[in-house]
């Protein structure tokens, strides 16, 4: 199976997982470069940081395409790309203030915005499918 | 295109959060409370807070220059005694234990210490070796040398340069008539939040004789602030609480058991939330596996202690140098029991790490790596 054989909902998550993939090393490169010069001082959210994109934007969406046929597509699936961004980032600047040794409580609007934008994600996805299955 | 659109305004409202957040916590100050660290005379019973002066030392000694420089000349050879089985055996099972409602102190401790004290004998040479029976590691062996001293009606110091575990190790053995001499001071006498100065500016600015950086309150949102006698924050973080008391003694408490008023009412003069805790009822404290938040081996270390009422150890370790490695927090534990200390609390460390002593920046800090050079922070311990 190549890309170019995939119909276009399967090829626009394809995309979006290989996005995803790059986000994840990208942030995992970051995260070990970021150790290196604190000192040895390391914070599990940096590891975190790699995991998060990993497993919601390239593990999960194959997996739920493998056993459920599941495909997110469209605005759910640019929202939820959001959710993991903003999670990511999230804990990158966790991470950083460990690392450094302080705190900000406005950090919580990260996981807040993130999960606010999942549910999102969710609710989109659902009516897109009622839809189709009203236009089927 | 909706969609690539909606997607280009959400990354450039991350990016503008983002750089606000990073903003807020790393550069913008925020004074909460000017003119800061008036002390609270009424903690004393003539009501006043009295000063030393410099001018009262009668020794007229030199510091001696102890920068990176000239630190070939002056340092013994390295020891080589090894402390891992001993250290095992003794440290494991005693942070464990204390559970989180315990309360430790060095009040009220007797020990061979006090003793040497009241005699008018308060140095580090000599506590080193009263002590050496449960040490594998002798301090005084890895003396090199005395730095300086000071020594007035109302204080007593004595400036010590250990070399330990690789590391230089300086140790101010300070004994005081009365607790009013041990102050703090804020950065620029502010309160508030990324508000910084250079420990060596601040004991400048205080007439300081003695000098070394504190808890750097400011790069936490919580945690108990209770500086010569007044509450400045008195919301409680996760971090245990060394309070210092009026009548010189010395106590970590849990945060949780007491507010900051109490505190205060109990007699604390000064409070510091950072930790943790390194010496409890005269004995190690730490694992070899704790450290501070995610931290991981040798690190310049700051740290005060206590031998009896009133009798202090100021203590600063070099680290990420090439002549000295730095010390864990068991490893800076372990030294200052060596040294007769009966509790003992570690401040803010890495590159705020600063000890100043009539003046002089005594140790070599660290503060982007490599490069010797003073970190600002946000508070110094002082005695002055």
């Amino acid at each position: 199976m190549t890309l170019s054989t995939l119909d276009d909902r399967s090829k626009e998550m394809f995309e979006s997982a290989f996005g995803q993939l790059l986000f994840a090393f990208f942030c995992g490169l970051f995260g070990a470069v970021y150790e290196i010069f604190s000192h040895e001082v390391y914070s599990y959210f940096m590891i975190y940081a790699f995991a998060i994109p990993l497993i919601f934007g390239v593990i999960i969406p194959f997996v739920l395409l493998r056993f459920t046929g599941m495909r997110v597509t469209g605005h759910a699936m640019s929202v939820l790309n959001m959710a993991i961004v903003t999670l990511t980032v999230g804990c990158i600047f966790r991470g950083v203030l460990d690392i450094y040794g302080t705190t900000n409580r406005m950090i919580i609007v990260y996981p807040s915005v993130s999960a606010i934008l999942f549910v999102l994600a969710v609710c989109i996805y659902m009516l897109m499918q009622i839809g189709s299955d009203r236009a089927g | 295109m909706i969609r690539h659109r909606l997607l280009i305004i959400y990354g450039i409202m991350l990016v503008s959060f983002t750089t606000y957040i990073s903003l807020d916590t790393f550069v913008l100050a925020s004074a909460y409370q000017s003119d800061a660290g008036r002390p609270n005379t009424s903690m004393f019973a003539d009501g006043s807070v009295k000063s030393l002066d410099l001018e009262e030392d009668t020794t007229n000694e030199q510091v001696i220059d102890m920068s990176e420089d000239s630190q070939s000349a002056d340092t013994p050879d390295e020891i080589s005694a090894d402390t891992d089985a001993a250290d095992t055996a003794k440290g494991e099972g005693k942070s464990t234990g204390t559970g989180k409602s315990r309360k430790h102190s060095g009040r009220g401790k007797t020990s061979t210490k006090a003793d040497s004290s009241e005699t008018g004998d308060n140095d580090a040479t000599a506590s080193a070796t009263q002590n050496t029976d449960s040490q594998q590691v002798t301090p005084a062996e890895n003396e090199a040398g005395k730095i300086g001293s000071f020594t007035s009606d109302d204080a007593k110091i004595s400036l010590t340069k250990y070399d330990y575990e690789g590391t230089a190790v300086y140790v101010a053995d300070v004994t005081l008539s009365s607790a009013e001499y041990l102050k703090t001071a804020f950065a620029s006498g502010t309160y508030g939040k990324n508000i910084t100065q250079t420990t060596s500016s601040m004991a400048s600015d205080n007439s300081a004789v003695l000098a070394i950086n504190g808890d750097n309150y400011g790069s936490q949102e919580a945690g108990y602030v209770i500086r010569n006698g007044v509450v400045y924050r008195d919301e409680a973080g996760k971090n245990d609480v060394l309070c210092i008391y009026a009548d010189g003694s010395m106590e970590v408490i849990d945060p949780s058991e007491y507010t900051a008023q109490e505190l205060v009412d109990k007699g604390v003069w000064q409070a510091f939330s950072f930790g943790p805790s390194l010496i409890e009822d005269g004995s190690v404290a730490v694992t070899q596996s704790d450290e501070v938040g995610k931290a991981k081996a040798s690190n310049p270390r700051t740290a005060i202690g206590i031998i009896s009422d009133l009798h202090y150890l100021f203590v600063v370790s070099d680290g990420r140098t090439d002549s000295s490695e730095g010390l864990s927090l068991y490893q800076l534990a372990t030294f200052m029991e060596s040294l007769g200390a009966t509790a003992a609390y570690n401040l803010d460390g890495g590159g705020s790490s600063t000890m100043v002593f009539k003046g002089e920046v005594i140790n070599n800090p660290t503060t982007s790596g490599n490069s010797i050079k003073e970190r600002k922070v946000n508070d110094i311990v002082y005695i002055g």
